[in-house]
């Protein structure tokens, strides 16, 4: 089965000051795939997701990214936004927004009126990341974790092939955590929309993903592939500088755990 | 159509309010002449200012994401008062030149800004920490400049700070103000889409397609653009632009969040509308004699303002 390519990166080098992110990067990205970014803290995780989704300055970085076949400086900021969406790690309001128009600004790349499928599509996106209840609350009363579902479900409402989504579990409750990461299964599954997350709860790895793109220490190495060739303890123990632990559930989900 | 209601309801408020304007003053029954050469030029100058200030309030509180900024927080009124203030010093009172002194003090304070922070578009929280700067440095020389003033000048220096419209005498250069405030209204109109997403910090309006530096260098430049125009006509009228897009979120906040499609245009009219008002009292409450605007403004912007901030505490961040 060939899989449309929506993001291609070649010969990709990312440095801050001189410090080497990540050197000579080649990846892509298939439609229906789901990737997370695992490194520690300052590895370069947020400033990857960031290039990819042309929102960092072109001054640390050099090669090639491509999405759909079309060079990233080339493409407008409103082709780019009707290809990827890009979840926040600290999403901000402003005075007086209420979850709902933050998830109605996410619709914006398609300039859509206020027909009626409008409101109707920004509830279902709220009512998939569980936050239906708080549409009309104001963002400055949310809980942290809700400010990420609200902030996840205008990404879905922006509806693009590709969510870029740094570290949407990390404010979020175990139960939403497993919840979000089976509707980015259902997406992917059914809309074929591919996910690139950076993620630091390793337990979650098997439950939701599919391919994994590690960042190994600090020379810039990098490994990429499918879950099954890369994750192991082995190699996360030495991107994240810490034991790690297999185990496995009845139904035969890998767990990975801090030992 | 919610919006368009309301837009309406807003555009008979300004009808009447001018209409009122016109017919009230120390002299009833005045004569149509009267009313024509004194009191038109007046009250539509009160709501072209009106509007420009509480635009240009609107516009900065998103650029900044601080609901507390307004011109003079750029320090662009401050500049314009110098700048005013220095003509007067020369016995300039009366003359074109007021204006024009108030113009270049406004475009000197942004010079002065883009020296000292460089870009104001990539860092509006450096922009804001300059502008507080300079509005001090600009109240601090005009302290001195009163003070250094002649017995002569000194009565129309303070007038002019304290912030009036009876030097509106021509109607060109009413005209003139009405053409800004059109060509503002306008612009937003055309821009609010983007700076409505704006509000979701530019990261995220980055990626939902928004041309984020232009956007954020139209908003410098109209909102300077409307501050100096009011100033250089009006003196320096306090809290129209802090407090009339504070009363438009408040009424529309539960039914359409901050639409600012709807916020910074319906600024432009209710800021309009306000400042007529408050203009009619300030010549006639006292009459004879009149107060300045400024004052009136004051009074009825600090209380209103307090209760208002009493009543929206999740506002503050």
């Amino acid at each position: 089965m060939s899989q449309e390519i929506l993001l291609q990166v070649q010969n990709f080098t990312l440095t801050v000051g001189d410090r080497v992110l990540i050197s000579n990067l080649n990846w892509t990205v298939k439609a229906g795939e789901r990737w997370c970014l695992i490194g520690r803290n300052g590895a370069g995780k947020s400033t990857l997701l960031k290039a990819i989704a042309g929102m960092q300055s072109q001054l640390y970085m050099h090669g090639n990214i491509q999405w759909k076949g079309k060079d990233l400086p080339l493409c407008t900021p409103s082709e780019l936004a009707k290809l990827r969406a890009y979840g926040e790690q600290f999403p901000v309001g402003g005075i007086g927004l209420r979850a709902i128009d933050i998830v109605l600004a996410g619709q914006w790349p398609w300039h859509q009126d206020e027909a009626q499928g409008y409101l109707k599509h920004a509830m279902s996106a709220l009512e998939r990341c569980d936050v239906a209840h708080l549409a009309d609350a104001p963002w400055q009363s949310l809980s942290g974790g809700e400010r990420q579902r609200v902030s996840l479900a205008a990404c879905f409402a922006q509806s693009t092939p590709v969510l870029i989504l740094d570290e949407p579990t990390s404010h979020l409750d175990i139960h939403h955590q497993v919840t979000l990461l089976e509707t980015l299964v259902d997406a992917s599954q059914t809309c074929h929309q591919a996910v690139i997350a950076s993620l630091h709860e390793i337990g979650l790895i098997g439950r939701g993903f599919t391919h994994a793109l590690i960042f190994m220490g600090d020379a810039g190495d990098y490994l990429a592939g499918s879950v099954d060739e890369v994750i192991n303890p082995t190699n996360l123990e030495k991107s994240l500088g810490h034991p790690i632990l297999e185990a496995s559930t009845d139904s035969g989900v890998r767990v990975y755990i801090p030992a | 159509m919610k919006k368009l209601h309301l837009f309406l309801a807003l555009a008979c408020l300004v009808l009447l309010s001018v209409l009122a304007a016109l017919l009230t003053g120390s002299v009833t029954n005045a004569a149509p002449s009267l009313i024509y050469e004194l009191r038109l030029p007046r009250v539509l100058a009160a709501f072209a200012v009106g509007g420009l200030l509480a635009m240009s309030g609107g516009v900065l509180q998103v650029l900044t994401r601080n609901p507390l900024a307004e011109s003079s927080v750029l320090g662009v009124s401050g500049g314009a008062s110098v700048g005013a203030l220095a003509v007067l010093m020369m016995g300039g009172a009366g003359t074109i030149w007021v204006a024009g002194g108030a113009w270049l003090g406004a475009v000197a304070v942004l010079v002065l800004l883009w020296l000292l922070v460089g870009s104001y578009a990539t860092h509006p929280s450096r922009l804001l920490l300059a502008g507080v700067m300079v509005a001090t440095g600009c109240g601090a020389i005009t302290s001195l400049m009163i003070a250094f003033a002649s017995d002569m000048a000194m009565p129309g220096m303070i007038h002019w700070l304290m912030g009036d419209l009876d030097s509106v005498m021509s109607l060109e250069a009413v005209g003139v103000l009405l053409g800004i405030w059109l060509f503002v209204l306008l612009v937003l109109v055309k821009l609010a889409p983007q700076i409505h997403l704006l509000q979701l910090g530019t990261d995220k309006a980055q990626s939902l397609g928004v041309d984020v530096p232009m956007i954020q260098w139209m908003m410098v430049l109209l909102s300077a653009l409307s501050a100096a125009a009011a100033v250089s006509i009006a003196g320096s009228i306090g809290f129209v632009g802090l407090l009339v897009p504070h009363i438009l979120r408040t009424i529309v906040l539960k039914r359409l969040g901050p639409d600012q499609t709807f916020l910074l245009p319906a600024a432009g009219l209710l800021g309009g509308a306000f400042l007529v008002l408050s203009d009619m009292f300030a010549r006639t409450v006292i009459a004879p004699s009149q107060l300045p605007v400024g004052v009136i403004t004051a009074l009825i912007g600090v209380p209103s303002f307090l209760f208002l901030l009493a009543r929206l505490r999740q506002w503050g961040s």
